[in-house]
């Protein structure tokens, strides 16, 4: 809602309070103030008048006008189409500064100009017409050579409500006026209109026929058109209507959007002639349709349904007998309505209609009449023809006691009473107990929560204390609290080994994820934002490797990211995936690693790997169709597969233009945390002794391991590849050199011991695999 | 003697020192060979030149050993220095990654949550329309549902908009008391400048049985928690509305940019809306089944709280894996 002050000051007479206050006020009970900004307009601009207008000799489209300021007449050259002879205009004189540029006395295609007629947008206030602006008594009394900048209409201030969607009833100046006078203990200002005496009735012409019912109102009045371009509002009013983007194509829907604006009560207009061309007086019939919503009928035509939509007889220029409908309609009949039929909910009539319009058409019936009785070509209609619901006020009871305690403070009956009443609401007050009736137009209002509501933001929360609440439960730590602290120490292991952590999208694009080999997701989100994002993803690993190409594309030449979040499976159950992505060098070159650092590679990205998520073993398999087949395995802890690791594949890494590229995937649900039991361990000293054994090409290192574990030698804590080589002269084979660590509990070893290991080692290779040492 | 004293103590060599006490103290020194005369002399004789050489003995001995650890201690000093290196050539990168600055913004919420003894909760990202939407008081046809443009799909199943559909798996599976927050993603269809399809909050809830929780309780805790959070700053509540609370309230913090002057970051009103909150709606405690009880619920964006306290100026970039954002968070 954009109001303004003098808009807001034509309902509440707020002459004595400051825009400030009225912002801060605002805010405080419940209407937020977005925005706010005051209209200035420069100096030197001054109220003109035109006296002459003749063709510029040398230019088709100058005029040149002899404007009198006041003090003295001046020529001045004006471009606008819009320039007459009797206006009142806003004149620039030499000096003024209009936007960047100052006014200064100039000569145009040879005749001299001592000033400028400006247009609204020139003096910043928008674009509201074409040409200059016209003024008008609306802005007050018209005084050649006054300041323009002392007209405080003129000048006025635009405040931005953002209303939440129950406040309905304050969808209108009048509306948000009502909640500022609850607030400020003042009166609302009701339009008033008086009939004339001579006019004809409405009974003439139309009369209504309804059924009973709880829900709807309306009421008929209608006038005739005999001069349209009588039809005119005054400057005030179009500056609002233009702040308030209210402007339309046809002047008379300007008007009632501006009444509907002002006042919240739904109008509208239709052409008596399009209803029934030949009637002298029509019928309007009210009924129920299937859907529970109403329908005004004539002679079993449907004009409209009450509150959604006009579905006949709009009025056009050529209009002479207007009927005008106000309407309420219970809202909860219109969202039934917009719930079937979502094209309706950009409708600024349906958006009113929803959230609840004024109920008291009256306020919207006489506001409107009292701005058409101004226009001297029409004939207004006496009277009007409604039909009210059948309907009595919501009562609600509440205890003083039950709002305290919501509240958190003590409140004495009399301030709950006073406020309450502020708010129209009718009170009962029995002891303790408290009984009130809900006005029609707070919808809002359903139970003591909201009456509280309504407390707190009178009395203001700044007012209400802040106390502790006291525990009174036991410890809180649960389940998922620990998979938090889990992830977490996952995290930040990674960020330990180098990984930045980062966040997708659970969405992701079909296309690219069934290219990739995934199946398509069983649970299709039928609204996707757009084509790249339209399926739930299955892994983590799509968008890692995006976010890789864009920062290689941003030159990073040491890419490491992770990502912990939700993947879904073909039929749409939500995992929790842990994902890795090393690419180009292992780290940025420095002095520590030298100009030209080592590219990443397998062994230095699983350990990386298994830094953070601990222990497991690499087992081959060639069925990760993204990755590499020579250089992909099965991540697996204690004989569980729990994620896949490996190089890309090279036709990605060379379509995407990647750095040599490393990915893992693993399910984190089947990381375990538990905490560490330490073993005994050894007082003696350990020996080690590095071998070298003469391997085949094709043999892989876990025969080795298998065939050396099967030995179960106690002695043996631990032993480890520690360097591989080849060359011509072992041409299909390679040296691997081990690490052996022997230790015992009882005694530190001796050479001889040592011996017998290391002849059960060479044997058991030499008999099972038949590889010798070096 | 004396000549012997300086001859020793212009040495500048280990080498020649050990020289020099080869030729004096060693076995065929001359202090050695002195010694060696003695069977030749008899009574205070021999007394006398033993008295003298043990003398003179030591007296080496103990210059020597001097010189020795003076020439030692110089080749030390010798070494340090040739071994010196520039210690300003330290200049390395961090090479450890960095959390997400949203990650790590939840991580300082739970962790102040966790400190006032709320449990952490969480819930499936797909939902029912009961529990995101039928349970907190948004009945079907709701303007407020106008709120949160969702996505559904073909079951009618949806993203969930809020993290609110935890606060209703919890109170049904079960009792009061509860304290509870559920940090997490949630979804809504909007994608602009300002907007993600994806972004994280939190939600906070805590329920007693009677009515002993008031809105003096929720406006303590947010209190507090803002200044957790963002230091010492102003804090504003704003009446407002929410489908699941009643009486509602925004919470403003006084802007960090502008120091509440107003500026285009809190568009010029001097406050930055971080919060919203409320006493729990009697509807929803209706729709779990619970009765005679009270409670207030929170929730908040995790990014904006990121965004603002680590001045990003571009939403969008949080989802991009960015390097050139990330780094700085080293």
């Amino acid at each position: 809602m954009i109001i303004t002050r003098s808009w807001l000051q034509e309902w509440i007479d707020i002459s004595q309070i400051s825009t400030e206050n009225i912002i801060q006020s605002l805010n405080s009970i419940g209407l937020e103030v977005s925005n706010h900004y005051k209209i200035v307009l420069p100096e030197k601009v001054v109220v003109g008048y035109i006296k002459t207008k003749s063709k510029h000799e040398n230019s088709d489209h100058l005029s040149v006008c002899e404007v009198d300021v006041g003090s003295e007449i001046l020529q001045i050259v004006c471009g606008a189409q819009n320039v007459a002879v009797g206006q009142y205009v806003c004149v620039s004189l030499i000096g003024a500064r209009i936007g960047d540029i100052t006014i200064k006395k100039s000569r145009l295609r040879g005749v001299d100009s001592n000033g400028m007629i400006c247009s609204a947008k020139e003096l910043g206030i928008g674009d509201l017409n074409d040409g200059i602006l016209v003024l008008d008594d609306s802005i007050g009394d018209i005084v050649l050579g006054k300041e323009l900048r002392e007209y405080t209409l003129l000048n006025d201030e635009i405040i931005e409500v953002d209303l939440t969607p129950n406040r309905g009833d304050c969808l209108s100046v009048y509306g948000i006026a009502r909640d500022l006078a609850a607030y400020f203990d003042l009166l609302p200002k009701l339009p008033m209109y008086e009939e004339k005496d001579n006019l004809l009735g409405i009974g003439r012409i139309v009369s209504i026929h309804s059924i009973q019912q709880k829900s709807c109102a309306f009421q008929y009045r209608a006038f005739e058109i005999t001069n349209k371009s009588t039809i005119q509002l005054d400057l005030l009013r179009r500056l609002r209507i233009y702040f308030a983007q209210l402007t339309k194509k046809i002047k008379l829907d300007e008007i009632l959007a501006y009444c509907t604006y002002s006042t919240g009560v739904l109008l509208r207009a239709y052409d008596f002639k399009k209803i029934c061309p030949s009637c002298v007086k029509i019928v309007i019939d009210i009924k129920e349709e299937e859907s529970g919503n109403y329908g005004v009928y004539v002679e079993d035509k449907r004009l409209s349904l009450a509150g959604i939509i006009q579905e006949k007889a709009q009025v056009d220029d050529e209009t002479q007998i207007v009927l005008i409908e106000a309407n309420y309609t219970s809202p909860h009949l219109i969202a039934k309505a917009v719930g079937s039929n979502k094209e309706l909910v950009g409708d600024t009539h349906v958006y009113n209609a929803i959230r609840g319009s004024e109920p008291d058409l009256n306020v919207g019936g006489d506001f409107l009449f009292s701005i058409l009785s101004k226009f001297s070509g029409l004939n207004l209609y006496a009277g009007f023809q409604q039909i009210l619901p059948n309907r009595d006020k919501k009562v609600i009871n509440f205890s003083i006691n039950s709002i305290s305690n919501m509240v958190g403070r003590d409140l004495i009956n009399n301030d709950i009473v006073k406020i309450l009443k502020k708010l129209n609401f009718e009170v009962d007050v029995r002891e303790e107990l408290i009984s009130i009736k809900i006005p029609f137009y707070r919808h809002d209002i359903e139970n003591s929560h909201d009456i509280c509501e309504e407390i707190v933001r009178m009395i203001g929360i700044d007012n209400i204390p802040s106390k502790p609440l006291k525990f009174r439960e036991s410890n809180n730590i649960c389940e998922q609290y620990f998979e938090y602290k889990n992830k977490k120490h996952i995290r930040l292991n990674s960020v330990a080994n180098g990984f930045f952590e980062c966040l997708h999208y659970v969405f992701d694009s079909k296309d690219e994820l069934l290219s990739l080999g995934f199946k398509e997701c069983r649970k299709r989100i039928i609204n996707p934002i757009n084509s790249e994002l339209n399926m739930l993803r299955p892994t983590l690993f799509n968008h890692i490797l995006k976010s890789c190409e864009r920062n290689t594309k941003n030159s990073k030449k040491a890419i490491k990211l992770f990502e912990i979040g939700s993947v879904f499976d073909e039929f749409g159950k939500e995992k929790q995936r842990l994902a890795f992505l090393a690419s180009g060098l292992k780290n940025e070159s420095s002095l520590q690693y030298g100009s030209k650092p080592e590219m990443v590679d397998f062994i230095n990205f699983a350990s990386l790997i298994q830094n953070i998520i601990g222990n497991f073993n690499c087992v081959p398999t060639k069925t990760i169709v993204f990755l590499n087949p020579f250089e992909q395995a099965f991540i697996e802890i204690n004989g569980e597969k729990v994620g896949y690791i490996g190089r890309l594949d090279l036709n990605i890494e060379r379509k995407l233009k990647l750095f040599k590229t490393y990915f893992c995937e693993v399910d984190f649900d089947k990381l375990k945390f538990n905490e560490k039991v330490a073993y005994p361990y050894s007082k003696f000293q350990s020996t080690t002794r590095d071998l070298s054994f003469l391997v085949p090409d094709n043999l892989k290192f876990k025969a080795i391991k298998d065939a050396i574990s099967g030995l179960k030698i106690d002695e043996l804590k631990d032993f480890r590849l520690v360097d591989i080589y080849g060359d011509d002269s072992i041409k299909g084979f390679k040296s691997y050199m081990i690490k052996f660590v022997f230790q015992s509990h009882e005694k530190t070893l001796e050479d001889n011991d040592l011996v017998c290991f290391i002849d059960k080692i060479i044997m058991v290779l030499k008999n099972d695999l038949d590889i010798g040492l070096r | 003697m004396d000549d012997l004293k300086s001859n020793i103590s212009q040495i500048q060599t280990l080498e020649e020192l050990e020289k020099i006490r080869i030729k004096y103290l060693g076995k065929n020194g001359i202090i050695s060979n002195g010694f060696l005369k003695l069977k030749d002399l008899n009574g205070e004789e021999k007394k006398h030149l033993a008295q003298e050489l043990n003398t003179q003995r030591e007296y080496l001995n103990d210059l020597i050993s001097k010189k020795k650890d003076e020439l030692e201690n110089k080749k030390i000093e010798q070494r340090m220095q040739s071994e010196a290196i520039d210690v300003t050539l330290f200049n390395e990168y961090i090479t450890t990654g960095a959390l997400h600055p949203v990650m790590h913004t939840m991580d300082r919420i739970i962790d102040y949550f966790v400190a006032q003894n709320f449990s952490v909760k969480s819930g499936p990202l797909i939902e029912q329309d009961f529990y995101n939407f039928e349970a907190l008081n948004l009945p079907q046809f709701h303007p407020a549902r106008d709120m949160q443009d969702t996505f559904y799909f073909d079951d009618m199943e949806l993203l969930r908009t809020h993290t609110s559909p935890v606060q209703i798996r919890t109170m049904l599976s079960q009792k009061p008391p509860i304290r509870m927050i559920a940090p997490g993603a949630v979804f809504r269809r909007d994608f602009d400048l300002t907007h993600t399809p994806m972004f994280h909050q939190i939600e906070g809830l805590v329920v007693e049985e009677g009515d002993c929780v008031s809105f003096a309780n929720l406006k303590h805790i947010l209190q507090d928690f803002l200044k957790f959070m963002f230091g010492d700053v102003k804090i504003r509540f704003r009446p407002s509305f929410f489908p699941f609370t009643e009486p509602s309230a925004e919470v403003d913090i006084s802007c960090m940019f502008c120091g509440g002057h107003g500026c285009r970051v809190c568009s010029q009103t001097g406050w930055l809306e971080v919060l919203g909150s409320g006493i729990v709606d009697p509807n929803v405690f209706k729709a779990v089944g619970y009765k005679d009880v009270s409670g207030y619920a929170f929730g908040l964006g995790v990014e904006r709280f990121a965004m603002l306290i680590h001045k990003i100026p571009d939403l969008r970039s949080l989802f991009e894996g960015d390097i050139r954002l990330l780094e700085q968070f080293k």
